[in-house]
């Protein structure tokens, strides 16, 4: 393979991914967003087949010029049209510049200018989504572009190098040359690979260290809005949370801290109940959401809770369009990064939301009480209109549903609000009467959902579960109201986090059932969960099919990637990089002036007298000891220094069985300081090793005679291809030994 | 080298060299850039915080840092030799080759390049510029070994010294320039131009010669003896063809002489140039003095047996003689190479170092770059008697260079240069030379080749 | 090895091949005083059918050298003294006419002779330095269109003065290239030499000389040697040294494929001369010099007539080439 056609179908499929990122996630709104990758791809192709085979079918620079204008004002009346879409409208020009800049004749600039292209489409890609899929996108053109960068390198010297004055090189100058001939090897193949993981290694922790803010994340919008999210609008049509759970996308990644900031490991049934919304009035088969008021209340750490144990939940939410935030009840505390948009607690139910509905993913924090039982701080008693919305219900729905409720509740006194409600949700959940389906049979539409679902159909989702439970105790007159929220998720123990995803969406039911304490106005909810778990759970399990046995893998790039990466702010820095390296420091620190006091100890000689002594002798001998390390060290460096360009190595000789004691040989003299320069014969390097032997005059005389016996045995087996007898070989051996025991006298 | 003798000198030059830090690192211009593209990115990132653009400008440092390292791995386990001739005609095809060994195990080394600097040892001689050449090894496999020769023009006439070889390498990405200097020195001598002498050189030269013997015709046949045959070869006389052999095989043939009873030669040279304002043509004219004399001892010399005497002026007026030998022209040459032009020398005390056998019996050419008065400088020699003087004036050919006395005596051939570099590396004079060193009489007379 | 290991495949057992050489080396060296690797490369061209070129100045023992190898083989030596007017019948022979049969009859020049040494070859003409260099590279003469075989054993060594010009036709390099070796043969160190002066004291020793192998067993041991073995890692090394020969630009003209096969068999020689039946790299080694300095061209007119140089650039190469291990 040519180098050039290499270099030239990686540079195209580089810019290819630069167009991906950019075009990637914007298939949500823009249908031929994703035609931009295949238009750039084919147009790469057709470059590769034309103009770069052959500079004549380019365009010419005026016919590019032009070209480039036209793609502008291409540009701007795409702004025209629809003028939210400025970054957008920027982007496909650059696309279309690329496009145009594709089918000119390069040079080294031009390749240059087209580099830059793809990299400013990395970057608006980048700030225009920030989903996983971009990540990926992203870091494909990453090492597309370190590659492409190194075969740039290589190609510039290779022009750069043709036009100085060589005479060799002059035949060469056709553009069709092969200048590196070979190139693509497995070693160079490795050899890049390895520079490839250097660098991004490397620029990774530059990533990681760079300066921080501590708002972090909320980048510009591009306008569009986030992807909805069924089943937290001001209204809802009952049945409508199937649509969601069967959807696999996920929906927020919460990490779970305890008070010392260290991570909690959710059970195996996690039955965490991240709260959304709380719904109230019922109509004709639709639940509608009370409207969002800030009371105001600052949420914060009161004294009552303090002794409880408090799970923080760092919350990454994707985007979305709905101000609704999730969080475990009891909620003491929310927080999050964008001071702009702080979490806010409605008043009335509880619900915390936010002002914005921005599709970016939003960063926020909120401190649980780990005991679901207590009640939600912040939150007031309901007024008299809201309580009454808490036990409204049609009268006829009523007139039918009392029935059926009292039936239940027989024998539990009237006031045991507690054991009424309980009572009913063991109706729903235990009876065994209702079962849980995704499936859902148009019923008879003249019925009330809810009735046709606790009359005939008995199946259902936790939608009609919760709803049913809600209107069986309004129809007792027990206020309540339904939750929609989520439960459970999906645990990543790679990342640990927890995944929750549409298909974990849930509905439960909140009763009130008084007051917790007569001078407290705090009011008692407790919750309610009529839908079978288990038949819930199977059911959430199947969803996802093939793809949910990668979430250990897929969710664990996307935690990297949203915390990390997308995510990355000063105070996770900080954790992550900077209390690591501080407390190694520290702990450095420590130990070291632990040692230093001992040495000091050591040193310490209060008299001369003193000085001779076991420890003086010791502490002098320890000394001279790292002192002469210290030498040796510096040696073997100035050493490696020295020899770096002597090239001294060579080839060990070829393997062959017999000739170990020919090996052992070199490897002795090695020792000794001699060495066969490649171009010495062994027999030339023999008689020297000899003389030197003979001549030191450190009783090595005696085996003055080891290595020419050694070098002509082997002389014989190598290149007289015979066998040495073994009384010879004993010989050689025992030789060999006493030069062994000569030169290292020590170990005799 | 004189100053090398102390061994305690040499040994602080030892460790001075080898703690001298032989690697540099800069930035090219891609490179520079580059860094200002990632100081712009790295700052827009910074100031809105966005997280991608940050990576992004993270990952762009990478290449940056990592050229560090990784360009200092290129240059591991590398070894570089040069091998230049010893010496080599000014203007004629110069070529130095470079090899590359790579000693690693598995990774080739890949787009190295290697400058090396040719400086004048003496910028009087040479001007002050002396030659970058500039080797590309593309690529050279693990465990081999690569050659690129340099071929070039040859830089006017001196001493020339080689001190360091630079390997560059900007891998992997060319942003960052990695260089190491490695010693190895060597030297060059870049001898004078040879020209050819034309048709009325050497009728000056017969016409002095029959002055000399009286009127004789056909020296060619008369004074020298044949004794056979060889092939035709460029610069022999027409005359000499023997046209009846030639006719048989098909190929000119020439008879060939033994050449008897030729005439000692003393050649003469006064490099005089102005203490001050020195003119560019006087310069041309000393050159082109200097290029004669080089071409007349060549010519000389192809035929070994004649003396030969060269003589020149100066602060310390020299001479050098001996029967013409390669080992003399070599000697002759080198002292060419690195003759100096001198305000102060005079002929005068030239002719009173030359010996006093050559003035008496040696034919004399006298190559100046003034105007020269013989009978002047005959008078100031302290040698030379009014009797010698006249027998010497009847063997005596004065040229003055800078009144154009050179320029029908000697042409160039200018088309030589990068043409003829195209046909390899050996030019037509050279082979001529060897040819002729096949000859009777070739053998060199010194006594180097001892075993 | 302590015991030399010997060729079992020849006519000759491998102990009377050792015995063989041994005599025939001792023999010439107790003659030839102080030059035992000189008389090694001697026998080894006699070996492998090749002929020396010594040069040196005279009375450097190039005589002495050659009429001590002739008289340790049991053979017929001539002398040729060459001489400007010497012509190519005077060595080949000539057709006198026979009165009596009244045909021509072929008289044999001195070239039909086992060992003959040519002293001071650069004297003669042209013609009469080819007449004998082609006897020696045919081994047989053709004289008026007959061709007469040269017997077996031939070994011609010539000598040659290289510092001297006057009146001398310089062998050209085609014609050095039918000399497996040349050699020069140096200096004796001061103790040889005074062992020289004593030797000589009773008369020249030469002529005490016993012949101590016959002709019949230097054929032999010439079999032998085409017999030595060759490893592929010799021939490339041999193959290293002749391409970079080649490549090399100091000289003009490397070594030919000839001059490569003659290095070949003048290493096998030299290993048998050592007593084995292989060949290991420092044959190949010690022969690049004395058999291809003399095969090679340097680039330059100028470096041309100086075989110092060649022999320099030689070594050179071959200090720098790896030897197989």
């Amino acid at each position: 393979m040519k180098f050039l056609t290499i270099y030239r179908a990686s540079f195209y499929l580089m810019l290819t991914f630069a167009t991906l990122v950019l075009s990637i996630d914007a298939t949500d709104d823009n249908r031929f967003a994703m035609l931009y990758p295949v238009v750039v791809a084919l147009a790469s192709v057709a470059a590769f087949l034309t103009v770069d085979r052959d500079p004549k079918f380019g365009l010419s620079r005026t016919a590019a010029s032009v070209l480039a204008l036209i793609s502008g004002g291409l540009s701007v009346a795409e702004y025209r049209y629809d003028n939210t879409l400025l970054l957008l409208s920027a982007a496909h020009w650059l696309v279309y510049l690329q496009l145009v800049k594709m089918f000119l004749p390069k040079t080294v600039e031009d390749d240059w200018f087209l580099f830059l292209l793809g990299l400013v489409q990395v970057l608006v890609g980048g700030v225009m989504s920030q989903s996983d899929k971009v990540g990926i996108a992203l870091f494909s053109w990453a090492l597309m572009a370190l590659w492409v960068l190194i075969l740039f390198a290589l190609h510039r010297e290779a022009l750069r190098m043709k036009v100085a004055p060589m005479a060799e090189t002059a035949r060469a100058r056709g553009d069709r040359a092969e200048p590196y001939r070979g190139l693509i090897d497995v070693p160079f193949i490795v050899s890049t690979a390895r520079v490839a993981a250097t660098t991004l290694a490397l620029g990774g922790l530059i990533f990681l260290a760079m300066p921080r803010r501590t708002s972090m994340g909320s980048s510009q919008s591009s306008g569009a809005l986030g992807r909805h999210l069924t089943g937290f609008d001001d209204e809802i049509q009952l049945g409508q949370l199937g649509e969601i759970l069967e959807n696999d996308t996920p929906v927020m990644s919460v990490e779970l801290l305890d008070n010392e900031g260290s991570r909690i490991v959710p059970g195996q049934d996690d039955e965490s109940r991240w709260r959304g919304v709380s719904m109230d009035r019922y109509e004709r088969g639709r639940w509608f959401r009370p409207k969002f008021k800030a009371n105001g209340y600052s949420l914060g750490l009161t004294d009552r809770w303090r002794e409880s144990r408090v799970v923080r939940q760092q919350i990454k939410l994707e985007p979305t369009d709905s101000p609704v935030l999730f969080g475990l009840r009891p909620i003491l505390d929310a927080d999050a990064p964008d001071k702009r948009f702080l979490p806010e607690l409605n008043e009335a139910d509880g619900t915390l939301f936010r002002n914005s509905t921005l599709a970016v993913s939003f960063d926020y924090s909120v401190d649980s009480a780990d005991r679901a039982d207590l009640p939600q701080p912040g939150e007031a008693y309901p007024s008299v209109g809201y309580l009454s919305r808490l036990v409204s219900i049609p009268d006829d729905l009523k007139a039918r549903l009392r029935p059926i409720a009292l039936d239940q509740v027989r024998g539990i006194d009237e006031g045991d609000l507690k054991g009424r409600t309980a009572a009913l949700e063991r109706y729903l959940k235990d009876s065994g009467e209702f079962r849980y389906s995704l499936e859902q049979d148009t019923g008879d539409p003249n019925l009330d959902p809810v009735e046709d679902f606790l009359i005939n159909r008995k199946t259902g989702h936790c939608e009609y579960f919760a709803s049913a439970l809600a209107l069986l105790l309004r129809s007792i007159d027990i206020p309540c109201r339904i939750i929609n929220g989520f439960k459970g998720g999906d645990y990543n123990a790679m990342a640990r986090i927890t995944t929750v995803r549409q298909k974990h969406a849930h509905s439960w039911v909140e009763a009130l059932v008084g007051r917790t304490q007569a001078q407290d106005p705090a009011p008692d909810w407790i919750t309610l969960d009529p839908t079978p778990s288990a038949e819930r759970n199977a059911s959430i399990s199947r969803v996802g099919g093939m793809a949910s046995h990668f979430y250990q893998v897929t969710d664990f790039v996307r935690f990297v990637w949203i915390f990390y990466i997308v995510g990355f702010n000063s105070e996770r820095q900080d954790r992550f990089l900077y209390a690591p390296i501080r407390a190694l420091i520290k702990e450095a620190q420590r130990g070291f002036s632990i040692m230093g006091d001992s040495i000091k100890g050591w040193f310490h000689f209060p008299s001369v007298e003193s000085f001779f002594s076991l420890r003086g002798f010791l502490v002098s001998f320890g000394a001279l000891l790292v002192l002469v390390g210290v030498i040796n060290l510096v040696a073997w460096c100035f050493r490696r220094l020295m020899g770096r360009f002597a090239g001294k190595k060579e080839n060990d000789p070829t393997g062959m069985a017999g000739v170990q004691f020919y090996r052992r040989l070199m490897q002795l003299l090695a020792e000794y300081g001699l060495e066969r320069p490649a171009a010495e014969t062994p027999r030339e390097f023999a008689r020297r090793s000899a003389i030197f032997l003979a001549g030191h005059g450190s009783g090595t005389e005696s085996v003055a005679d080891v290595p020419p016996l050694v070098v002509d045995a082997f002389y014989q087996i190598r290149f007289g291809e015979r066998t040495l007898r073994e009384d010879d070989l004993e010989h050689i051996t025992s030789r060999l030994d006493a030069l062994d025991a000569r030169i290292h006298p020590q170990k005799a | 080298m004189s100053e090398d003798r102390s061994p305690l000198r040499r040994f602080a030059r030892w460790v001075v060299w080898s703690l001298w830090p032989n690697q540099r690192l800069r930035w090219t211009r891609e490179g520079v850039i580059y860094f200002c593209v990632w100081v712009g990115l790295l700052l827009t990132g910074l100031y809105q915080q966005i997280n991608l653009i940050l990576l992004v400008a993270g990952l762009a440092a990478g290449p940056m840092v990592g050229s560090i390292f990784v360009s200092a791995a290129m240059l591991r386990k590398l070894r570089i030799s040069r091998r230049v001739p010893s010496y080599v005609f000014s203007g004629t095809p110069l070529s130095i080759d470079y090899s590359l060994d790579n000693d690693r195990r598995w990774s080739a080394a890949l787009a190295l390049i290697l400058t090396d600097d040719m400086i004048p040892i003496d910028r009087a001689v040479s001007g002050p510029t002396g030659l970058t050449t500039l080797a590309f090894f593309p690529r050279v496999a693990a465990r081999s070994r690569a050659r690129v020769r340099w071929q070039g023009i040859s830089p006017r006439r001196g001493q020339y010294r080689f001190r360091m070889l630079e390997l560059v390498t900007r891998s992997p990405f060319g942003l960052l320039e990695r260089r190491v200097a490695i010693g190895d020195p060597a030297q060059l001598t870049v001898y004078p131009e040879i020209g050819q002498l034309t048709r009325r050189w050497k009728f000056i030269q017969r016409e002095a010669s029959e002055t000399r013997r009286g009127s004789r015709h056909d020296l060619s046949t008369q004074q020298q003896e044949y004794h056979g045959l060889r092939d035709y070869r460029p610069g022999d006389s027409p005359r000499w063809i023997h046209w009846r052999t030639s006719a048989r095989r098909g190929q000119p043939m020439v008879k060939e002489f033994e050449q008897q009873h030729e005439q000692d030669l003393a050649i003469l040279l006064d490099p005089w140039l102005p203490r001050t304002k020195i003119s560019p043509e006087r310069r041309e004219a000393l050159e082109d003095a200097i290029k004669f004399v080089a071409t007349i001892c060549f010519e000389t010399c192809r035929h070994p047996g004649r003396r030969l005497l060269l003589g020149w002026t100066g602060a310390v007026p020299g001479v050098r003689q001996g029967p013409a030998s390669v080992k003399l022209l070599h000697e002759l040459l080198e002292q060419l190479a690195t003759l100096r032009p001198s305000s102060e020398g005079s002929l005068a005390s030239l002719l009173d170092v030359v010996p006093p056998s050559t003035l008496r019996e040696s034919y004399l050419i006298v190559v100046s770059t003034r105007p020269i008065n013989l009978m002047e400088e005959a008078e100031r020699s302290t040698r030379l008697s009014a009797t010698a003087l006249r027998g010497l004036l009847g063997r005596v050919t004065v040229l003055d260079a800078s009144k154009g006395d050179l320029r029908d005596l000697i042409k160039f051939d200018r088309t030589n240069g990068m043409a003829k570099m195209g046909r390899g590396p050996a030019t037509d004079r050279e082979e001529a030379s060897l040819a002729l060193a096949d000859g009777p009489a070739g053998r060199p007379e010194d006594g180097e080749a001892n075993p | 090895m302590n015991s030399p290991l010997m060729v079992e495949a020849t006519d000759l057992g491998a102990a009377d091949l050792a015995t063989l050489l041994n005599r025939l080396l001792d023999n010439i060296g107790s003659v030839v005083l102080g030059k035992p690797e000189v008389i090694k490369l001697a026998v080894v061209a006699l070996l492998a059918e090749g002929h020396v070129l010594v040069e040196d100045v005279p009375g450097m023992g190039k005589t002495l050298l050659a009429r001590a190898i002739a008289a340790s083989i049991d053979c017929s030596f001539r002398r040729l003294q060459f001489t400007p007017d010497l012509l190519p019948s005077d060595i080949l022979g000539s057709s006198v006419y026979n009165a009596g049969t009244g045909d021509f009859i072929f008289k044999p020049g001195p070239i039909f002779a086992n060992v003959i040494l040519a002293d001071e070859v650069n004297r003669t003409t042209p013609r009469t330095q080819s007449a004998l260099l082609e006897a020696m590279s045919d081994g047989q003469v053709s004289v008026e269109g007959n061709t007469h075989i040269l017997e077996r054993p031939f070994l011609v060594i010539a000598t040659q003065n290289p510092y001297e010009f006057e009146g001398t036709y310089v062998l050209p390099e085609s014609q050095l290239d039918r000399f497996m070796i040349r050699l020069r043969m140096g200096y004796p160190l001061r103790s040889e030499e005074r062992r020289v002066l004593s030797t000589h004291r009773s008369g020249e020793p030469v002529e005490t000389l016993r012949p101590v192998v016959t002709g019949e067993e230097i054929r032999q041991l010439q079999r032998a040697v085409r017999k030595v073995r060759v490893d592929d890692a010799i021939t490339e090394y041999l193959l290293d040294i002749v391409h970079a020969t080649r490549d090399g630009d100091e000289l003009n003209v490397g070594v030919s494929t000839r001059g490569a096969l003659t290095l070949y068999r003048a290493a096998q020689g030299l290993a048998l001369v050592s007593g084995r039946d292989y060949i290991v790299p420092d044959d190949i080694k010690t022969l690049a010099v004395p058999v291809l300095s003399h095969r090679v061209v340097g680039k330059s007119f100028l470096q041309a007539g100086e075989f110092g140089a060649a022999e320099a650039i030689i070594r050179d190469i071959v200090d720098r080439l790896r030897v197989p291990s």
